[in-house]
Parts: structure tokens; sequence; C-alpha cells
């Protein structure tokens, strides 16, 4: 590799990339191993001490540092831009001034209010802060290009942060980067900055092996790299974290709906700044046909030349090197008049850009060109141009840089959404504009990341945030809870009266057969307003399949309905809620709403409004709560399964508890409906959900059912305890609708299921189990923010408290539950072990396995205090036997 | 009185060079004549690189000697700036933070 000078005769040139940083034929293995770089190794190790020092500063004394090198940069500006100018010959002397000045005033402008110590930002509504922690050592590489700006501004954004930074400077620009870092250095220490807290390599001929050993070495925390794709590659080959930010080929789209003048003087300001040298500046111009002319009559006005096909057959070997296939190195940064007299082309001597239109997208002058040389496409239309633009996009500035001069909206929206730039530069000059600070409030910067498209981390204009590692704070968020009911809820004897009244004027009936032949639904016709128009649907069936809701809703054929009534058990009323839902949504697909969950207020189901009708439930069975819960149940046939369908809108609008309508309930259903009102009591009670609101409801539903369940099994017309039982499963409806239910439902969902057990007696037989499980200390927690503390086993104590029971110890106070528990079970004829239930044992074991994969993903075990491994559901099924 | 005076200086802000060298030049001298050295860091809150290169020095010099030193008291502040500044030597004989 060879060392690139301004004069022709006597160097190689590189390709663009390669020669930004001369990192050619890099092989970074055994680096360390070959070369040891002492020099090397005291600079990092000073930088390592400052940043561990640095760690103590505050906000005030990091930004009284960065206001003293600040100063000091453009007190410095025009000594650091001549310096640049006269080591590199690139660019002019006048652009460096500005570029030197944009890296510490306009920087300093955006950067000084920022904070960068301690809480840098807060959240309110989410309850979290960012706190800043600096990256620590930073190993920086600059380009030949920048090279003096690139300093400034990579070292006040690292002492903004708190950083140790080590500078590599491009071989042709070693003096300039090192009088610039040493003049910023010795500003920062006398403002209080650590010592070593800026460092950089020195000129000698052995830099580009310093450079390797440096990003790879064991010191270095972060690798900042600006300049061509090879460097880029290079820094994040390190094993380094790295921000690498590199080469671009910005494409200009000149559209009919802009300012021309305007345009063109823009592109003049940016094209010609420091020669062309700024990767932002535009590399390509795409101009609508119907302004093409006069785009071109306007440059030629501001002294710039139109090339003709002869001068661009000439120019475009010297512009792009036909061996390397890349920008000739030798011309970046030259003025117009030296790039054309290599040419041979005759132009005056103050020409700002020259001018090459192409036709071809192979054309190499389509290539990134840093110098004032400007490729010109001419688009035959819209679509045409934004073609052109993104040919240009996509080879060679993916991510980087782009622009459009236009007024149409619509355009720009479609410019911005089709090109691929971390940048888009909208009516502004692309090189000033993608500095930011100038002409837009875009972040001051050096380094222009170009996101996956140029290999980059980032799309960042990088800035300080980039040189922190921003440390999340999250306070424990606990999510608000509701209490939601039936508008309405009218109970004890009389109340379905409340029907008189009922404000409708078609309404549509749901109820059993054995229903209609009680007598309970005339009854109920009878009570309606004589005005009323009503239809009855009478053969509802237990667990209702979909296909027969559907046929129930197809079979209304009745748009007028305000009011569904349900008279009967917790199907009646399940069937209702579905018929209802279907009626109002016939599009609904069941599959859309019974996605799975495991919050029930984050999950993906979006459920519709009901609009048109209320639905009344008035239940016939004291246990299932369906009056006032958010659930139906359905049968997929098809899919052998049961489907859950759960949302707050399900839950009835009234809720009649008249227990009038309970009264010839046989024995069986009164035990195990009881029994299921029990279990959703005692579950809610000690879910993670549980609350004040629903302990209330949970508490008075288990004295109600401890002392009236017995009493209505042993006198079944008792009026006063058929009542209470009708309240109590109401209200332990409400409790399980707010709280949910726990690993008791899950257990019994699977065994009924698998056996054909009534639910209410499969819950009875897991009882006993579940209380012992939940009072023991888990395995594995159930984890909700809103849950803080175990306290299943203290529930169960304090209900036994409750019952009247006294005991010394929690243990004493839950057996003592759970004899009261055995006892009610007994009373009431229901089973308490599996094997009552008539099911054989070797059936039961070898069903087991199924039974546990049922239950481990039963929504229910979501609320379960306790979270059963898979072998603890194991232990519960064998034990329950 | 002179573990006294040492004491008094070990306090507060550690970025004078002077200060610095006092209290180290100290400890210094008592490694040819102790078997154990105990710097209590209680009061300081506060220290600059030059006070982490004497430390690292004294404490590496301490172990060639077979003196035992000791760290105190350390901030948990401080004791972050040893560990940014990877401190393995010294972070090795901090006893715990205060």
């Amino acid at each position: 590799m060879s060392y690139i000078s301004g004069d022709k005769h006597q160097n190689t040139i590189l390709s663009s990339e390669s020669a930004r940083l001369n990192l050619d034929n890099i092989d970074l293995s055994g680096i360390l191993e070959e070369d040891s770089f002492p020099q090397v190794d005291e600079l990092l190790l000073k930088a390592r001490r400052a940043c561990a020092v640095f760690t103590q500063y505050s906000q005030e004394m990091a930004d009284k540092i960065v206001y003293a090198v600040v100063k000091a940069a453009i007190n410095h500006s025009r000594e650091f831009a001549k310096l640049a100018a006269l080591e590199t010959r690139m660019g002019l002397y006048e652009d460096k001034i500005l570029k030197n000045i944009v890296a510490s005033e306009l920087l300093y402008h955006q950067i000084k209010d920022k904070k960068t110590v301690g809480v840098i930002k807060e959240f309110k509504d989410e309850q979290m802060a960012e706190v800043a922690e600096p990256v620590g050592v930073i190993a920086a590489l600059t380009p030949v290009t920048n090279p003096t700006s690139t300093v400034i501004y990579k070292s006040i954004i690292s002492l903004k942060t708190r950083n140790a930074i080590v500078f590599s400077p491009h071989l042709m620009s070693c003096k300039c980067v090192a009088h610039t870092a040493e003049v910023l250095y010795r500003a920062a220490i006398e403002a209080g900055a650590p010592h070593g807290c800026i460092g950089w390599l020195k000129r000698n001929s052995r830099l580009r092996k310093q450079t390797n050993y440096l990003i790879c070495h064991k010191e270095v925390d972060l690798v900042f790299a600006t300049g061509g794709t090879t460097m880029v590659k290079v820094a994040y080959s390190s094993g380094k974290p790295a921000i690498g930010v590199g080469a671009g080929n910005t494409p200009v789209y000149i559209h009919k709906s802009c300012n021309p003048v305007s345009a063109v003087m823009d592109i003049c300001i940016s094209k010609t700044f420091d020669n062309g040298t700024e990767c932002p500046s535009e590399q390509t111009i795409v101009i609508d046909k119907e302004i093409h002319s006069q785009v071109l009559e306007e440059f030629k006005r501001l002294n710039c030349h139109i090339c003709s096909e002869e001068e661009i057959r000439k120019l475009t070997p010297v512009v792009i090197d036909p061996e390397t296939n890349a920008m000739n190195y030798k011309f970046v940064g030259k003025d117009a008049y030296k790039i054309a007299s290599e040419a041979d082309i005759k132009i005056p001597e103050d020409t700002k850009i020259l001018l090459c239109e192409v036709s071809s997208k192979t054309h190499p002058l389509l290539k990134e060109k840093l110098m004032p040389v400007l490729a010109v496409w001419k688009a035959e239309s819209e679509a045409d141009a934004l073609n052109k633009c993104l040919q240009v996009n996509y080879n060679g500035g993916t991510g980087h840089t782009a622009g459009i001069f236009a007024e149409d909206e619509n355009i720009i929206s479609k410019f911005q959404t089709l090109i691929n730039s971390g940048r888009i530069i909208v009516n502004q000059p692309t090189s000033l504009g993608g500095l930011g600070g100038i002409y837009n409030n875009l972040s001051t910067t050096l380094s222009f990341g170009c996101g996956t498209g140029g290999g980059n981390s980032t799309t960042d204009n990088v800035n300080i945030y980039n040189l922190l590692n921003i440390k999340r704070v999250p306070r424990r968020q606990a999510i608000p809870m509701a209490f939601k009911t039936p508008e309405k809820i009218y109970f004890d004897k009389g109340s379905i009266d409340i029907l008189k009244e009922l404000n409708a004027k078609s309404v549509c009936i749901l109820c059993s057969k054995s229903i209609k032949s009680s007598g309970q639904l005339g009854k109920i016709i009878s009570i309606l307003p004589k005005e009323l128009r009503y239809s009855v649907f009478s053969e509802i069936e237990a667990e209702p399949s979909i296909d027969f809701i559907l046929k129930i809703v197809t079979q209304i054929n009745n748009p007028d309905i305000d009011y569904f009534i349900a008279i009967g058990g917790g199907s009646v009323i399940d069937t209702a809620k579905a018929v209802r839902l279907f009626y109002e949504f016939p599009r609904l697909n069941v599959e859309d709403l019974i996605v799975d969950f495991i919050d029930f207020k984050k999950r993906a189901v979006n459920f519709p409004e009901f609009k048109k009708t209320k639905l009344i439930a008035i239940p016939t069975t004291s246990g299932t709560g369906s009056e006032v819960s958010p659930v139906f149940v359905i049968n997929d046939k098809e899919k052998n399964r049961k489907i859950s369908v759960i949302d707050f809108k399900l839950i009835p609008n009234i809720a009649i508890i008249d227990s009038e309508f309970a009264l010839s309930l046989p024995e069986k259903i009164t035990s195990s409906t009881g029994i299921d009102a029990f279990t959703h009591a005692i579950e809610s009670y000690v879910s993670i959900y549980s609350s004040e609101y629903t302990d209330g409801l949970a508490l008075e539903a288990i004295n109600l059912i401890f002392e009236n369940l017995p009493k209505v099994i042993t006198d079944p017309k008792n009026k006063e305890a058929r009542q209470k039982m009708h309240n109590a499963a109401t209200l332990s409806g409400m409790a399980f609708s707010n709280a949910s239910v726990g690993i008791n439902h899950a257990l019994a969902h699977a065994l009924g299921a698998k056996f054909n057990i009534p639910h209410g007696i499969a819950n009875a037989v897991f009882l006993l189990s579940t209380i012992n499980f939940n009072s023991g200390i888990p395995r594995k927690f159930m984890p909700f923010a809103n849950y803080r503390k175990y306290i299943a086993c203290e529930k169960y104590a304090q209900l036994a408290r409750l019952l009247g029971y006294k005991g010394n110890t929690l243990e004493e106070l839950i057996a003592a539950l759970k004899g009261k528990i055995k006892d009610l079970l007994i009373k009431t004829k229901l089973p308490y072990r599996v094997c009552e239930l008539g099911i054989g044992l070797d059936d039961y074991l070898n069903a087991i396995p199924e039974l546990i994969n049922k239950a481990f993903n039963d929504i229910s075990l979501r609320t379960n205090p306790r979270m059963p491994l898979v072998e603890e559901l194991k232990g519960i099924f064998r034990n329950a036997y | 009185m002179k573990t006294q005076n040492i004491s008094d200086l070990l306090q507060g802000e550690m970025t004078s060079k002077k200060t610095i060298d006092v209290i180290f030049n100290d400890f210094e001298n008592q490694l040819l004549d102790r078997r154990e050295i105990i710097i209590d860091l209680k009061k300081i809150v506060f220290v600059s690189v030059y006070f982490l290169e004497r430390l690292e020095k004294l404490v590496e010099r301490a172990k060639n000697l077979n003196v035992e030193i000791k760290i105190i008291n350390v901030s948990p502040d401080v004791y972050k700036v040893f560990q940014v500044g990877r401190l393995k030597t010294v972070l090795d004989v901090c006893l715990s933070a205060s």
C-alpha cells in the first residue's frame, strides 16, 4: 500500500474506501501476538483511569469541561483548518473553518443543556427513568476528509458523556489531528478533566498496525469509526462494540414543483462546500424533464460548467479510476478547475461545479465523487425519477443521505418512503443539511450513521446519546384494577316483577324445554308489558355448539330486537350471551375471540362493543354465576373442544336473582351447582387478582353456602335457604368474574372433559387437594405486579377464623377449614375424592398425562397464587384419587 | 502521631498532587517497617487519576515486600472508580464498602 499525496507523479492511487484509512488487507487475527505497542498500552491505561475517575463527575463538572473545550476549538478553528488543508491537500481552508465551527459552536448549542449525567430522561406515565452510564474508553478513527472537525466533534461529545477517547488519525492527517487533540486536551485538563481523557496516536511508520492493535485492545470499550466502507468493516470486525459510519452516494431529486433557482443555489453551496469532501453532498441530481433545461441554465448562470459528451468522456476516467472503479482519490477535495485541467477541459478558473449528463444506469459517474463533479440524470416522469434515485441510493449510498427539492408534499412523502437513507434532506443543501444545526434541527455531527444498508449499527447523526449506556429504571407498576358487574341486579323473591317495567319494543327469550314445561316461561311472558313483541327459543340444549348458536341467530329473523332474556342455568345464559354477540356481529369469527392470553388487560383480542341489544339473565340454578360473569362456554364439536369466550362486555346488563325459579331444582343439581359456587368463592378469595372488593363477596358467599346448602339439600322447599343460596351464587359469581379462579378449576375442567363429570362435582373432588397445594411454600410463585406477598395460607386461615375456628398456628386453622369443607361435602352427598366418582384406578392413572396437559394449559391456572410445575400437577392428581 | 497526620489528610477530594504525595510517601516509608498497613478511605469522597496511580503502585510494592495492605471503608462511589478502572490489585485488598 502506498502513501497518498497530492503529487500525481509519485503515487499509487487507492480506492476511495481503502484510501480513507489505509486499512486494506487487514488480518485482525494474531495482531496482539505479532505486535506489541507499549505506547498504545500506556495511552489506553491512562484513558482507562480517566474514565474511571470521570464516573465521579457531576453534570456541572462535565459541562464546565465541555465549555472550555468548545471555547478552545472556536478560538483555534482557523489554525486547525489551515493545518488540515495544508497536510491533507484536500478541500478549502475557508470551508474547513466553518466545519470546525459547526463541530464546536453549533454542536455546543445543541448539547449544552442536554443531560448526560444521572437521570437524563423521565417517563412519568410509564414510571420509568433513563440513567446515563458512560461507555468507557473509546477508540476513535478519523477520516482524512474532515480530520480536525472530527476530532473536535468526537472530543466534545466524549467529554460531555464522561468518556475517555483515543484518536487514530488517517496517515495523511496525523499532524493536524495530533495538534487539535492536544489543544483540546489541554483545555479540558485546565477545566478539571481527568488526566488521560483525550489521547492520540502519533505519526509513525507503524501507524496502521498500531490502529489495528488499538481497536482490538482489551482496554477499549467502543470503536467509533468515521470513514469508508473498509474502515467500517474493520471497526465491526474488531470484536468490540462499534459505531462505524461510512461512505455514501447521495441522489437528489429536483421535482418539477420546486423552485429551481433556489434548488440550484443550494446545490452550489453544498457541492462546493470544502470542494465536495462532505460525504452527504450531492452526487447525482435527477431532474424532471419539465424543468430540466431551466435547471441547467441556472447552473450555467451561476458559473457551473455543463460538460459536453466529449468532455464527459475525457473527465470520467479522471474522476472514476478505471482500475478500481471507484472515485479517484487524487482529486478528492480539489476544485473544478484543477479537475477539468487534468481532463484537458478548458473552463474559467472560477467554475464552481462540473455537471455531466448521464443516460445509462451503469455510467461510472453515478458513483460517489467527493469533489465538485455532479452527475445529471433527466427523468421522463415521477416514477422514472424515483427509480433513478433508487438506482443511485442502492448503489453505494444505501442508508446514508438523499435529498429532494419539491413543494409537492405527495412526492416528498413518496420519496421518503422509498429511499433508504438515514437523512432525507428536503429543500436544503444535503452536505450542510446533513451536518445538522445549520439548516435544520438534526443532531450536529461529523459521523453519519447509514443503518444496516451501509453496514452500520445506526442511522443516527451520531451524537451524545450514542456514547452512553442508557440504563432504564422501571418502577414496579401495579395494574389499576376494576370491578365490573351488571348495571342492575334485582334480588329476592318477587324481583322478577321488575320485568313489568321493561322499556323494550322487541325481546327474544331463550330457555330450556324444562323451563317451558314447568310453566316458568309462561309466568315470565305474563309479566312482560302487553305491547311488547317477543319471540321464544325454548329448546336450548346443555353445552350448546357453535352451529347451534348460529342456527338460532339465523332463525331470529328480526332486526329490531332490543333485549335478550335468558331464563335457565349456565348453558342457557351462556347461549344467550353467544346469540346476542353473533346477532349483533354476524361476521365475527369465533377464532378471533379466543386468542390465548396471560394478562386479561393486555390480550390481543379486540372485542366489539354492543350497540343495539341488552341482556337480562334470570338464573334458575344457584351456582354458575353466569348471570353476572363475562364469559360463555360453547362446544366446538368439529374440533372436539370447549371454547371459552371472555370479555367484560359479555356481562349481562340486568340480573334477576329470584329464587322462585330455583325452588324445583333437583337435589343433585342443587348440590353440584352449590359446590361450584363455593369453589368460585374460595378460589377467587386466594386468587392473585383478589382484592378487597372481591374478598367481601367471596367471604359472604362462603358463609351463606356453608349455612344454607345443607339446608336446601335436606329441605328443598326452604324458600329462605333457596334465596340465600341464589344470592350466594351471584355473589361468588361477581367475585370470580373480577378475581378469576385457580388451579381447582383447571383440574376440574380436565377431569370433567375426560370422564364426563358434571362441573360442580369435578370441582368438589379437588377442593381439599387444592387447599393443600396452595397452603405450602410454592416452588414457583405466580408473577403479578399487584401480588406482593404470598398470602394464600394466611387467607385460608383467616377464612377459618371467620367461620369461628380458633387455632394457634396456620396449620391448625387450615386443617379446621378442610374439615369443615369435607363435612359440607358429606352433608350435601358430594364426593371429596376422585375414587368416589366410579373411575377405576388404572383408567385414572393412564389418563393422568392427558389430564396434566389439559390442566396445565387451562387459563384458570394463571391466577392461582402458586404456579404448579408439571410434576406437581401429577402429584395433585394422584393424591386426589 | 504520624499516622494521625496521614489520617487527617485522607479526607475529602483527593485532587492535590502535593497532598497525595505526602500521603503515599508516608505509606511507602511504612512499608519498610510494618507487616500490615490499613488505609481507611472513610472520609474520601473523590479520587483523582494521580491518586489511583499512587495507590496501585503502593499496593503492588507492598505485595512485593510481603506487607499486607488492607483498604477499608471505601465508599460506593470510590469503589465504582476502582471497578471501572479495573484496578484488580487494589480491589483485591479492599475489605468492604462503607
